[in-house]
This record gives structure tokens, C-alpha cells and sequence, in this order.
């Protein structure tokens, strides 16, 4: 309804930023570098999450920040990017693909992030919120990057929420709010924890030249 | 101005400011300089514009301009302005102040007033700052940069940090607070994973400069922290292998990381590096490791994708760990003296050996054990010694050729080693000799020997008054194509040693040869003490006992005497060491001398203290001779005495005796009959017997007779002076003297010729005249003894 709206509003707004020319930046170096750096995000965004994620959740409370909680998907929740595809088919998608796939998905978890951030009660989740969206949304420039060093266009615009069909409303109570949030953190996992190896294994398809210096080092 | 009440401060200061600017003297003045900010050195130019209406109190006439910087004078070019005004333009060519103040002058009431002022300052465009360099703090991914001031420029500059991402828009990364050169950015700013561009920029009113722009990945200048060892393992047991188990910093968990590891044992000199580590597998195996041993492990880390500005991150703190023990392997060296004692046939052996290396000992070595077969599986055999020193006397039967020697440790026991009693009957080695090496160590030399040897054993001993024996003072020199050794151990400088070659031949020991030497000499601690043996007018011998050894420092090269005495100089002898008496020629004699000695080594000599000695005035035998001669002389006069004493002729002509006239033959001559009366008055009467014992001479009156006196002659007419005789009779004294009462005139001279000197008196035969006699009535009186020699007639007359 209205809220949607709003919302939809608020992330179009907000969602314009990361799609600037972010591309102007003169990346002199080599696609392979970049790969690296993204994966090196990537991993270090699954361990911010980690600790993010424990926090929040215990700002939730219970039963969010039980271990053993383990609620089924609401139909609801299916707006937030599922990371939960088949591996086959996901393997099956060209490197193009996967990468547009991923820049997608990444902006818009970056746009619900946000006005999470808006919502939080506590200075230190605000605090680590905003690092953890600025250390997203610097993965999305990076993944712009490297889809344009590679030759590949960028997907055109964001992905905007008026692609989902607007039948999901807002929470109607603070529980499954709650839940939003909760499913939020969890796609957020599923999702840098896939990108971390497809970079790994587009950093090995990459012209070996730029990356041999990088596997020998890491090799005995 | 009106001092109004505290009550109204702001009315005040708004009466101020809208006074002034109407009729106070400023608002008649303006200042202007261009530019108000100048690089130092340029030229400034000014303008000072009046307006005659609006300055009151001014003097009629022209108003005269002038100016003032700070305290100086200034001249100014005026000229008429438009409207009435005056204008005067000041140029300053070369204005060398960092700050200063201009002030425009005029006249005003004879005084000069200051009716409009500029302040100028001066300096130089900001320095490039250099040296910039980041930090990125893991904490709260703050980037910190520190960067060098360049030269100061006079003027208030504004420095301030730029940093860009990828959206190339230069922003204000961070400022530094006060005068400080580095600040930090904040998260929100920084582009992880991304490449940034980061500057100090320095502004001020005469330009900006920029820095060398830095193009970094915050990520690749992060610090990081080390890892932390968590265990370590020997595994699999039992072999030189290890496992250890890290953990990395908290914080750096997601990164890739390659790690190196470093060990050391306490005695390795130097840290053993392993390199190209995963960090994220925590877990690596190493090998190589001595048993027993124990090692110190570190870690650090740094992430592997990172660029080369990427540094390592700090050792971890060290973790020990001692590796397991093994028995000891490898042969031990073993030498012996052997030496037959006993009356059963026993031979008493002196076994030692020198401990195992670390590499060989495999742990700590517990003990070392000695028997007399090797161990067989299930048989213990015969210990003979089992003990923890690396030395054992023990008793063997004679027949004994072989014993056995192993270690032992905690792990078990090493192989025994056969040890070969073998006699002390091979070939010795020639050349022995020995230098100096260092100040604690011995270069041994020997000629190559004549049959193929397969070891030498070298032993050295310190030379001492009481010699104490070092076990340990031995090695064995495995090469047996040697031709040289170094011995290190126990040897002190300033000690002598005797040093023994034993070759090692395949069924025998050679006979030994023995050296001394000094690793290191200097002079003796003191120099032997002189004593006198003997002493004559031109020579002197001394002699002293050698020096101790322990004294020596160093082989006695030669000893040299001095002697100085205060009229002679300084003398000097070099004796051969081996002597220990000398005598020194040439001394003059009766003086004194000082003499001393100096001992000598290769290194160095040490003086003696002096010892004074006087030469004799004669020789011995010139001493003897005299006393000698002295003696004889001595004992010739005693005998003389003794003659003489004996001998009264030889008495009679040295000392005459004096006869005594009493008994001299003049006392028995009597008077002779003179042919007169006296004399036949004498004849007739009998001398009677009258004797003088005294004389007196009276100078009385006559007749008066004399007390004591014999009383014979009193009144006696003079006799006639008639000769004396010699009385032959018994007990017939001599008369010597007259008593003569009257008459007696005293003593008086003779006038007439006195008889000559020993001539008796010539009596003339005619008595009573003569001129011969004066008074010949009496007898002479200067004659008393021949008075008395007459007088005996004249008493007998009177008697």
C-alpha cells in the first residue's frame, strides 16, 4: 500500500547512488587484481556479517537469536534476492551472467539494508550497520568494476522493487517484521558466501599472467 | 569618551561604533596596500587617500602625508587626488619583514598623527609536503597518514588531507588538529578493497601545494596482528619431526594469509626460517629437529594478496617446546692409561671420554656405563663402572685387552664403544712444537709420521708446583693425515703446559712426545731475590734461586744484572737462565753499590728490588797479609821485651841506671893528710864520730848557736880549709857540710877563678893567704858539698 510505496520511493532514491558513474574511476590495474580484490571483499563482508549478524539478532531477541532457529520461508519474504538456487543451474550460467546475477542481488539487499539502518534503535548497530553498508556498496562498485574490465555491459539501472510484484506488504506486525529482517541477514549470508567462489573460480579462469603471482604466493 | 555607568555596556559600545566612523579621525583616512599579502622580498605598494573635509582640526594649508612603517619613516610620492582629497602612493621595493604595520601620518596641531593604518604581511608559498605514508588500524578501520612539514612560510596555512575513490571527486579526507603533520580518516570515506588516492594539500594566501599523491588499498597498508601458537607436537613420535597448531589474529580471520615460522635452539646461533605457510590451514609440520632439545617457535603473518607496500605484522609471542629424547647414537672418544698393579696380576686402567654432542647425545645424558663385554640381548653384562662423570678408574684382570663404553639417557642406551687397550710401545712422532694461537688456545705441530696412523691424542697438563691432574685435558684428533691441532680448552694465558702426542697406530699407542708452552706470556710477577755469597774490593758474587714456575708468566729468556753505585753509571750483565749465581768483575773498592735483577721472558721483564752492598777497602789476602805481618810484628816485640827483660847488658846500654850516689865510690874518699895542723889535728884526734843529717844555713849573729844543729862548731874559730880524704872506716859518715855559726856569710859567688868543672880542688900548700882563696878561712860556701867534703876535719877539731 502506501508504505510500499514509500518504500519503493526510498530505494529508488537511495538505490540511485551506487549506479553513478562509478565507472569513472580509472582502474589502470589488470582485471586479474580486481578479481582478487573483489573476492578479498567478499570474504571480508562474510566476516563483518558474522559479527553483524550476531549482534542484530540479539537486538531481535528470541527467538531470532537462538541457534537452533530454523523458521520455514513465508511467501512473504520471497522480495529479498533468494540465494537459494539449484548449484547446477547456477554453474551452468555464463560468468556474465552470474556476475549481473550477483551486482543485481547485491544492490537491492543494499537498498533493504539501508532502511534498515534507518530503523535500528542502538548507536553500536547503527554504527556497524553503516560500515557494513558502505562495505557493500563498495562490493558493488567492485563487481561493476570488474564486469567492465572484463568487457561485460552493466545490467541496466537497478533492480528496481517495482520488478516484484508489489502483493507483499509491509509487515503488518513487529514479529514478522522481525522475520523480514531475520530471512534479510540469512539471503545475505547465502549470497557472499556463493560470490566468494564464483570469484575464486573466475580469479583461476582469468588470464593466468595477472594471477600466477597471486597463486604462488598463496602455494608452498 | 563619557564614562557611563557599568549599567549600559552595550549602549556604550553602539555610541562608539556610530561615532566613530563620523567624526573620529579615522574616518578621514583610508589605507589601502596592494596585495596585503606579498612573497617576501617583493615590492609592496600602498596609497594613502585624505579627505580634508572630514578630518577636523587639520592645519590650513596643504596637509603633508607621511608614512610610518612600524617605527621608520617612509617617504611617499602625494599628489592631489580627485575631489579634492590628497592621495599619496608609498612603494616599498623589497619588503623583507614577515609582518609589519604602515601607518599614513599627517600633521595635526604640530604633532604627527596616524590617521589610517594597513597591516602587511609577508612570506613564502607553502613547502610540498613529503614523506606521506598510511596505517590502516584494524580496530576501527580508521586510515591514519602522517606525512613531513615542508619549510615554514610566515603565513597562517591551511593543511588538510584529500582522499578520493572511484568516483574521482577529491574530498576532505581529514585535518589535522594544531601543528600535528598526520590524521586519520574516517571508515565512512575509505573504499576497501579498492584502490584510493590519498594527498596532503597546504594552502596559504600566496599559493597551495600538494604532496605526492599516494595510490593505496587501505587494505594493503592494514596492520596487522600476529598469529598465536596454540600447540605443538612431535608427531609422528619418534621421529625428528614436528606439528604445530596456530591460531590467527582475531580480526584478520577472512583474509588470506601466508606465514612464516622461525625456531632456534638456545645454543643455535642464528633463527632457522620457514617460509610459504598458509595461514588459513592452522596447521603445518616441520622436520629436521635435533631429540631433546629445546626450541623456541614464532609466527607471523601478512596477507598474501597484498601488494608490496603490504608489511608483515609482528612476531607472535615465542612458544618453547622440547623434543622428545632417543638413545644416544655414535661413537664416543675414549683414552686410558693403563698400568699393572697389584699382586694377583690386575692392571688398574684410567678411562676417560669426552661427553657426546648435542646431536649425537639426543637428550640429556644420564650416565655413561663401562663393561667388560658388549651387550648381548637378555645378558646384562659385568658392569664395571657406572657413573656420571666422563672419567673411571677401575682393576681388569692383565688379560683384559677390551672394554666397552656406552651412554645412556632417558631413552635408552647408545651402542657401546670398543675401547682397545693397547701398549704404549708404537714409534713416537718427531717435530712436536707448540705456538701460541690466540690468548686461551694452543697450535700444535708434528711431523707427518713414518707408518699410517688413525688417530692422535693429545694431552696437555699445567705445569705446577703442585701438580693437580685435569681429567679433561685431552682430545682426540681423528684425522690421521694431521699435521696440526688446535687445543682450546682450559688453556689460560700466562700458564705453562706440557703437552703430550700419543699416535694412535692400527695395533698399538706410539710412545709420547712432550713439548712446553705458553698460549700467551708476559712478564714474571717478580724477579728472583739476590743474596751475597762474597764480597771482595773489586768483585762480588750473588746468587738467587730460580723462579717458580707458577711466577714465570712465560720462559725465562735471560737474567740481567745491574749495578750503579753514586759515582759510577749503570752497569748491566745478561746471565744465561740456567745459571743462578754471578759475580761481577771491575767494582771499585770502599763503595757502595746497588745492585738488582731483572727476569726476562719473550714478553716482557720484571726488576728486582735492590739490594745494597759496600766493597772492602782491601782484599782478603791483603787483610791477611796485614794482620799477618801485624801479628809477627806483635809477637818479634814481645820477644825483644822479653830479651831485653833478661838480658842486663842490653838493659845497661838502652836505659842506663842512674847509680845512687850514696852508694857512689866519692862517698868513701876521705880528706888527705895535708901537711898542716888541720890535717895533723885531724891525724891527732880521733874523728869522733860526728854526722850531719841536716843543713841549715844561718844568717844569724855570731856565736848564737843554731837549735838544732849538731852542736860542734859553734864559735869555732875558722878552720883552715884543709883537703879531705877518703876515710876508710866503717860506718865513717860523709860529711857534706860545715855548720858554721860566725862567720858564715851566706853563699856567695866565687871571685876568684872557681875550679874548673869536674876538677878537684887543688889545695895550695900554703894555707892562711893565698890570693887564691878569698876566704880561705872558711870553706866556699857556694860549694855545699865540698864544704861538707872539708868539714868533716873541722869538727873533729871542734869536737
Amino acid at each position: 500500500g502506501d508504505s510500499w510505496g514509500i518504500f519503493t520511493f526510498l530505494c529508488a532514491a537511495l538505490c540511485n547512488l551506487p549506479a553513478l558513474p562509478a565507472l569513472n574511476c580509472s582502474e589502470e590495474l589488470g582485471a586479474g587484481q580486481s578479481i582478487q580484490q573483489t573476492y578479498d571483499l567478499t570474504r571480508y563482508l562474510e566476516h563483518q556479517l558474522r559479527t553483524l549478524a550476531g549482534t542484530y539478532l540479539n537486538y531481535l531477541g528470541p527467538p531470532f537469536n537462538e541457534p537452533d532457529f530454523n523458521p520455514p520461508r513465508l511467501a512473504r519474504a520471497e522480495r529479498v534476492p533468494s540465494a537459494t538456487v539449484d548449484l547446477d543451474l547456477w554453474r551452468g550460467l555464463t560468468d556474465n551472467a552470474r556476475l549481473a546475477a550477483n551486482y543485481r542481488a547485491y544492490s537491492r539487499l543494499l537498498c533493504y539494508l539501508r532502511v534498515l539502518d534507518g530503523q535500528v534503535g542502538t548507536a553500536e548497530l547503527r554504527h556497524r550497520l553503516a560500515h557494513f553498508c558502505a562495505s557493500l556498496q563498495g562490493l558493488v562498485l567492485s563487481i561493476g568494476g570488474v564486469m567492465s574490465s572484463l568487457g561485460y555491459p552493466l545490467p541496466a539501472g537497478p533492480a528496481a522493487p517495482p520488478a516484484r510484484p508489489p502483493r507483499a506488504p509491509a509487515a503488518p506486525n513487529d514479529f514478522l517484521k522481525k522475520m523480514d529482517d531475520f530471512w534479510l541477514l540469512k539471503e545475505l549470508q547465502t549470497w557472499l558466501w556463493r560470490s566468494a567462489k564464483d570469484f575464486n573460480r573466475l580469479k583461476k579462469k582469468v588470464p593466468p599472467a595477472v594471477v600466477t603471482l597471486r597463486l604462488e604466493a598463496r602455494g608452498f | 569618551m563619557a564614562r557611563r555607568g557599568a549599567g549600559t555596556p552595550f549602549l556604550l559600545q553602539l555610541s562608539l561604533l556610530l561615532l566613530l566612523p563620523l567624526g573620529g579621525t579615522l574616518g578621514c583616512a583610508s589605507v589601502t596596500v596592494s596585495p596585503p599579502i606579498v612573497p617576501l622580498g617583493s615590492a609592496v605598494t600602498a596609497s594613502c587617500t585624505v579627505q580634508r573635509e572630514l578630518c577636523q582640526g587639520l592645519e590650513p594649508g596643504r596637509v603633508r602625508i607621511s608614512w610610518m612603517l612600524d617605527n621608520k619613516p617612509v617617504a611617499g610620492s602625494q599628489r592631489q587626488g580627485p575631489g579634492g582629497t590628497e592621495v599619496s602612493n608609498l612603494t616599498l621595493p623589497r619588503f623583507n619583514h614577515t609582518q609589519a604595520r604602515l601607518f599614513c601620518c599627517v600633521e595635526w596641531n604640530g604633532t604627527k598623527q596616524r590617521i589610517g593604518m594597513a597591516e602587511i604581511r609577508a612570506g613564502y608559498p607553502p613547502a610540498k609536503p613529503l614523506n606521506l605514508s598510511c596505517i590502516l588500524n584494524l580496530g576501527d578501520y580508521g586510515l591514519t597518514c602522517q606525512w613531513q612539514q615542508g619549510t615554514d612560510s610566515h603565513l597562517p596555512t591551511s593543511v588538510v588531507l584529500k582522499c578520493t575513490g572511484s568516483r574521482a571527486q577529491a574530498v576532505t579526507g581529514c585535518t589535522p588538529r594544531g601543528g600535528h603533520s598526520h590524521c586519520t580518516v574516517p571508515r565512512r570515506l575509505l573504499q576497501l578493497y579498492r584502490q584510493m588516492e590519498i594527498w596532503v594539500s597546504a594552502t596559504n594566501a600566496l599559493g597551495t601545494a600538494e604532496s605526492e599523491h599516494l595510490r593505496i588499498d587501505p587494505m594493503d597498508v592494514a596492520k596487522l596482528d600476529p598469529p598465536t601458537l596454540q600447540s605443538i607436537q612431535s608427531i609422528p613420535f619418534q621421529t625428528d619431526c614436528i606439528a604445530l597448531a596456530w591460531d590467527v589474529a582475531w580480526g584478520t580471520e577472512h583474509m588470506e594469509l601466508q606465514c612464516e615460522l622461525r625456531y632456534r635452539a638456545p645454543e643455535d646461533p642464528a633463527w632457522a626460517l620457514v617460509t610459504g605457510i598458509m595461514g588459513q590451514a592452522g596447521t603445518a609440520q616441520r622436520c629436521g629437529f635435533l631429540f631433546g632439545t629445546l626450541y623456541r617457535f614464532q609466527m607471523r603473518c601478512r596477507r598474501s594478496s597484498a601488494s608490496a607496500l603490504a608489511s608483515w605484522s609482528e612476531w607472535s609471542p615465542g612458544r618453547n617446546y622440547t623434543t622428545h629424547e632417543k638413545a644416544p647414537t655414535g661413537k664416543l672418544d675414549a683414552w686410558w692409561g693403563a698400568q699393572p698393579a697389584g699382586a694377583r696380576g690386575q692392571l688398574e686402567v684410567q678411562l676417560r671420554w669426552k661427553a657426546p654432542r648435542q646431536q649425537e647425545a639426543n637428550g640429556r645424558v644420564l650416565g655413561y656405563r663401562v663393561s667388560l663385554s658388549p651387550r648381548r640381548r637378555g645378558r646384562d653384562p659385568p658392569t664395571i663402572c657406572n657413573t656420571t662423570h666422563t672419567q673411571c678408574n677401575f682393576s681388569v684382570p692383565a688379560a683384559t685387552r677390551r672394554v666397552y663404553l656406552s651412554a645412556y639417557n632417558a631413552a635408552g642406551e647408545s651402542a657401546p664403544t670398543e675401547v682397545i687397550l693397547l701398549e704404549r710401545t708404537g714409534q713416537p712422532l718427531a717435530g712436536l712444537r707448540a705456538v701460541p694461537g690466540g690468548e686461551r688456545s694452543l697450535w700444535v705441530h708434528w711431523e707427518a709420521p713414518l707408518a699410517p696412523v688413525t688417530a692422535y691424542i693429545l694431552e696437555w697438563q699445567r705445569v705446577a708446583a703442585e701438580p693437580g691432574h685435569c681429567s679433561a685435558c685431552w682430545q682426540m684428533e681423528h684425522d690421521g693425515a694431521a699435521t696440526t691441532a688446535l687445543i682450546q680448552d682450559g688453556i689460560e694465558p700466562f700458564q705453562c703446559y706440557n703437552i703430550s702426542l700419543y699416535p694412535l697406530y692400527e695395533g698399538t699407542v706410539g710412545v709420547p712426545v712432550h713439548t712446553t708452552a705458553y698460549s700467551q706470556q708476559k712478564a714474571p710477577s717478580h724477579a728472583p731475590k739476590l743474596h751475597l755469597k762474597r764480597i771482595s774490593k773489586s768483585e762480588a758474587e750473588l746468587c738467587w734461586e730460580p723462579l717458580p714456575v707458577e711466577v714465570q708468566n712465560g720462559f725465562i729468556t735471560s737474567y740481567t744484572i745491574f749495578w750503579a753505585s753514586s759515582i759510577t753509571n749503570v752497569a748491566s750483565a745478561t746471565v744465561n737462565p740456567s745459571l743462578s749465581s754471578f759475580a761481577i768483575q771491575g767494582l771499585k773498592p770502599s763503595t757502595l753499590y746497588k745492585v738488582h735483577i731483572m727476569a726476562s721472558t719473550a714478553a716482557g721483564s720484571t726488576n728486582g728490588t735492590s739490594l745494597t752492598l759496600v766493597t772492602t777497602v782491601l782484599d782478603d789476602s791483603e787483610i791477611q797479609f796485614l794482620f799477618l805481618s801485624l801479628g809477627l810484628v806483635f809477637v818479634g816485640l814481645m820477644v825483644l821485651l822479653i830479651c831485653f827483660q833478661k838480658n842486663e847488658r842490653m838493659k845497661e846500654q838502652l836505659w842506663p841506671s842512674v847509680p845512687d850516689p850514696a852508694n857512689s865510690s866519692l862517698g868513701k874518699w876521705v880528706p888527705t893528710a895535708v901537711p898542716q895542723e888541720p890535717l895533723q889535728l885531724l891525724a891527732s884526734r880521733e874523728p869522733g864520730p860526728a854526722a850531719i843529717s841536716t843543713v841549715t844555713v844561718l844568717e844569724g849573729e855570731p856565736g848564737k848557736q843554731p837549735g838544732k844543729e849538731h852542736p860542734a862548731l859553734a864559735a869555732a874559730p875558722p878552720a883552715l880549709p884543709r883537703p879531705y880524704v877518703r876515710q876508710e872506716g866503717p860506718g865513717e859518715p860523709v860529711q857534706y857540710a860545715r855548720v858554721g855559726g860566725a862567720g858564715y856569710r851566706g853563699q856567695r859567688l866565687l871571685p876568684e877563678p872557681a875550679p874548673r868543672f869536674y876538677e878537684n880542688l887543688r889545695v895550695r900548700g900554703d894555707g892562711g893567704g893565698g890570693g887564691d882563696w878569698a876566704f880561705l878561712e872558711e870553706p866556699p860556701a857556694t860549694f855545699p858539698l865540698l864544704q861538707g867534703l872539708r868539714l868533716g876535719g873541722a869538727e873533729e877539731l871542734h869536737e
